[in-house]
């Protein structure tokens, strides 16, 4: 089991990285979710070895990795560029590692053969990197960090340099070669879609700080702080202006949530329509109707100005057009309680699953 | 491990101690004897240097020759880079290429070559003579300001070409285009658009090819004559034949002093010349209307006439003797007839010259090598310290150089007078910063995390080194010893102070040989300048060829 504990770091005195807690146990993939310049990264950088701390310490197996210079971590790490030896065909890349650890050239071979028969390339030995697609060289340096058996898989925004349409192939190819190799991995990415499918569990980190950690559809279904909920475009964010016991009141009606909470989420997706004299029933005009396939996506207008978003499954017919009238309520579990920072003021607990 | 990091950590001190011993002591021991030759502060060197007319005249023309030589080059290399920078026409890169080789010419090849095409013995004054009846040459240009202003214009020419050529290239032609659609024609278009666009460009190719002549050595002494001098001339004269040392060491500091600025100037305008780039895209065009390919025929023949008139006459007239073919001056070098000037035949200056240079290579390669690793890896204010501290010796003329290592190493603690180590320590310095603005370029693109990756794939910074970066920076390194290997061939200035009278090298000969009277004397150092010449079109060739297997990294 791989422990972050309490890990500070600053760049020219601007803290990147607050106080980082974080757990991954064995054969589970992590994902780090969120915004460029969050300090992702640089936390993986850390657990590599490449980055110094100022405070907090990594854990492998309980033992401190403090002393440990990279090299002799057994740590894998994917960049987002590949960083494939230039200079190197793909057998000779991928063997890298291998030949670090003192392997003999047939155990070696064997082993690559392996490694680019796990990716998908198996025929690719002397190929000369410099010449391979986008595609081949992100499965080449997945390989080349699978190869060595790395008791830690880590990948830095892997598919980042890819188009869409490849990404979205690969992902999935990731997540199934992880898991035949059998690895832990902490995967990072600003995708939500990606992080969505490819993580056992994701931990949203933003500006040095994780604002959670749990299992993906735990995020997506109860996001915990006003950041988390943005962030994954749920944007039905109220601010709680008073308190009625357990009701809330926001600018369009009351909630019961369980305190403490700072602000309101109604999820798009709970969102189903009602009549207008329905209790607790938020009426509006719709502003704008976009539709994405397997749903629209209805803009409300609330008398407060407050415009609200609503996931319509299409497959329950169209929604009402530009300029109709809407009432809507939300159902029983999408109304959820935000705070405005993550729980445990500026370190989160980890997850372990 | 540890073992691995402890001499890690040493080898770093190399490069270090190297240049303390070699350069920074010399020049300290040079200001030491201006301020102080007599164990006290005493100022009369710079006293005379300032009451004095005569140094007062040899230091207004140090700076005004290279002032008119620097216009001039400029105004020539405009219109030049102009052409290449705009036009596409057949044997462009052929050209374009060619045109740096003078960079890599000694001094005294450039000055026999020159010597040989419209010197009292050269190939136009012998064809005006022959063809006109004439008793004397017509032609008078050697001994002139004519020929040392046209000498630093053939030597500099390429260097303000390459400078404001590639710059021009990047500017977005779609700046000038928009400024044609407001209405920017003709000479407002050159006054108002062009030429501020080239401002950084421009002022980098002053300020280098300003540097470059405010050093001139060689072809002011060998081609000027007596009446004139340069600040270097007159560190030389007054160090080998009058013995001032204090005056010497003196003009040394005036000219450290002026150097320096100089070059700080010049590094500040490249960092300009970094940063003011614009992506480059495809802004070359075919010729079109009769004035364009005018002006590109223009700047053909002129750099035809200018660059390669002389060294074609130089290796005409070194394979002719009365207008016949001959080879005798080439056979004439072997021996040492009346052992006159030269304690050993002029062949021997070869294999010495041979030997110096494969020293100096890996030498200077090695040093390189471990500086370059070391300051690629660190960014402090430290490093770009030392990273300047590095390139100092570029901007240190020859002449200063040789100057201190009379004072400083011919006594204890150093007594190297008597070694020709010496003369491999004076090379090794002036190619130590070829080497490593070729090889520290090559390690500093190496992207981070193509070594990161190899770090956290077991390498040790050891085996990083070794497996990843040398592979990678090999051609760079092949780059950077050839220039060493070259610049060491070539070197003169800092030769002619340490070299020994029994271990002279290839420009030394030259130049005594072209000293000395008579058509023999004169065709064996057209010979030897041929053979340094044939030195460096293959040094050329194998750069060039290195350059384009690599991309264009250089």
């Amino acid at each position: 089991m791989l422990a972050v504990r309490s890990v500070i770091v600053n760049y020219e005195g601007q803290p990147v990285l607050r106080g980082i807690d974080l757990e991954i146990a064995h054969g589970q993939i992590m994902c780090l979710l969120g915004p460029s310049g969050g300090g992702k990264s640089t936390l993986l950088r850390v657990i590599a070895g490449l980055e110094a701390v100022e405070a907090g310490d990594v854990l492998y197996e309980g033992q401190s990795l403090a002393g440990v210079p990279v090299h002799r971590r057994g740590f894998g790490l994917m960049f987002q560029d590949f960083a494939l030896f230039p200079h190197l065909n793909v057998a000779d890349n991928v063997g890298f590692g291998l030949k670090m650890q003192g392997l003999n050239r047939d155990e070696r071979r064997r082993r690559v053969q392996e490694a680019l028969a796990l990716v998908g390339l198996s025929g690719f030995e002397q190929r000369d990197v410099t010449r391979l697609s986008g595609g081949e060289r992100q499965r080449v340096a997945l390989a080349r960090s699978l190869a060595p058996r790395p008791r830690l898989l880590m990948l830095d925004e892997p598919l980042g340099s890819l188009d869409v349409v490849l990404r979205e192939r690969l992902v999935e190819e990731v997540r199934s070669i992880i898991k035949q190799a059998g690895l832990t991995a902490l995967y990072v990415t600003h995708d939500q879609r990606e992080a969505f499918a490819i993580a056992d569990s994701i931990a949203i980190l933003n500006a040095g700080v994780i604002e959670q950690v749990g299992e993906p559809e735990a995020i997506y279904r109860r996001p915990a702080t006003i950041f988390t909920a943005r962030f994954l475009g749920l944007h039905n964010v109220l601010p709680i202006m008073s308190w009625q016991g357990q009701q809330a009141e926001t600018i369009v009606g009351s909630f019961a949530i369980q305190p403490p909470a700072e602000a309101v989420l109604l999820h798009p997706d709970g969102l189903r329509p009602c009549a207008d004299s329905d209790s607790g029933a938020i009426a509006g005009q719709v502003t704008a109707r976009t539709f994405l396939g397997d749903v629209y996506h209805v803009q409300l207008r609330h008398s407060s100005d407050f415009e609200l978003l609503l996931r319509w499954n299409s497959a329950d017919g169209a929604p009402p057009g530009v300029g109709d009238l809407l009432a809507v309520k939300p159902n029983a579990g999408s109304c959820i309680g935000l705070r405005e920072q993550p729980h445990g003021s500026r370190s989160a607990v980890g997850f372990v699953s | 491990m540890r073992l691995e990091r402890l001499v890690g950590r040493r080898l770093v001190l190399a490069p270090i101690v190297f240049l303390a011993i070699f350069f920074v002591y010399p020049l300290v021991s040079i200001l030491i004897v201006s301020l102080a030759p007599q164990g006290q502060i005493d100022l009369t060197g710079f006293v005379t240097l300032v009451t004095s007319n005569y140094y007062r005249q040899t230091l207004w023309f140090t700076f005004w020759q290279a002032a008119v030589s620097t216009l001039l080059t400029l105004a020539l290399a405009l219109p030049g880079a102009y052409v290449f920078a705009r036009f596409s026409f057949p044997g462009k890169s052929v050209l374009l290429a060619l045109a740096t080789l003078p960079f890599l010419l000694p001094t005294v090849v450039v000055a026999a070559a020159f010597s040989a095409l419209v010197g009292p013995r050269g190939v136009l004054n012998q064809w005006l003579m022959d063809s006109l009846q004439l008793t004397s040459p017509p032609v008078e240009l050697e001994r002139t300001l004519a020929i040392i202003l046209i000498v630093h214009v053939f030597y500099n020419y390429a260097v303000a070409l390459r400078i404001i050529s590639t710059y021009w290239l990047n500017v977005n032609l779609r700046l000038e285009e928009s400024a044609r659609v407001l209405g920017a024609y003709g000479w407002r278009l050159w006054w108002d658009v062009r030429l501020p666009l080239l401002r950084p460009a421009i002022l980098a190719a002053a300020a280098l090819v300003f540097v470059f002549t405010f050093t001139s050595f060689g072809v002011v002494l060998i081609l000027g004559g007596p009446r004139f001098a340069t600040l270097e001339v007159e560190i030389y004269r007054q160090t080998a034949h009058l013995f001032n040392l204090p005056m010497a060491a003196a003009l040394s500091l005036v000219q450290m002093a002026v150097m320096f600025a100089m070059m700080s100037l010049y590094t500040r305008l490249q960092r300009r010349l970094a940063l003011e780039r614009v992506p480059a895209e495809q802004t070359l065009r075919r010729p079109r209307t009769p004035l364009q390919y005018g002006i590109i025929t223009l700047n053909l023949v002129l750099m035809a006439v200018l660059l390669f008139a002389p060294l074609a006459a130089l290796v005409g007239r070194s394979f002719s003797a009365g207008g016949q073919f001959t080879l005798t001056y080439y056979q004439m070098l072997a021996t040492n007839p009346r052992g006159s000037v030269l304690f050993v035949p002029p062949l021997q200056a070869v294999t010495n010259s041979l030997v110096f240079a494969v020293l100096t290579t890996g030498l200077a390669i090695s040093l390189g090598a471990i500086a370059a690793h070391w300051l690629a890896r660190r960014a402090s204010r430290w490093t770009a310290w030392l990273d300047s501290l590095f390139m100092l010796p570029l901007a240190t003329s020859a002449v200063t150089l040789g100057f201190g290592y009379i004072i400083a190493l011919d006594r204890p603690p150093l007594n190297l007078r008597t070694s020709p180590a010496l003369i491999v320590a004076a090379h090794t310095l002036v190619a130590l910063p070829f080497v490593m603005r070729s090889v520290l370029p090559a390690l500093r693109s190496i992207t981070p995390s193509i070594q990161e990756s190899a770090r956290v794939l077991g390498a040790s910074s050891w085996q990083v080194w070794r497996l990843i970066d040398l592979p990678l920076i090999s051609r760079s390194l092949v780059t950077g010893a050839i220039f060493a290997f070259t610049v060491s061939l070539g070197e003169f200035g800092a030769s002619l102070f340490v070299a020994r009278p029994n271990t002279p090298t290839m420009p030394i000969v030259i130049y005594r040989l072209l000293g000395q009277p008579g058509p023999a004397n004169y065709g064996q150092a057209l010979a030897m300048s041929t053979l340094l010449l044939a030195a460096a079109c293959a040094a050329f060739l194998l750069i060039e060829r290195v350059r384009r297997a690599n991309g264009s990294e250089f």
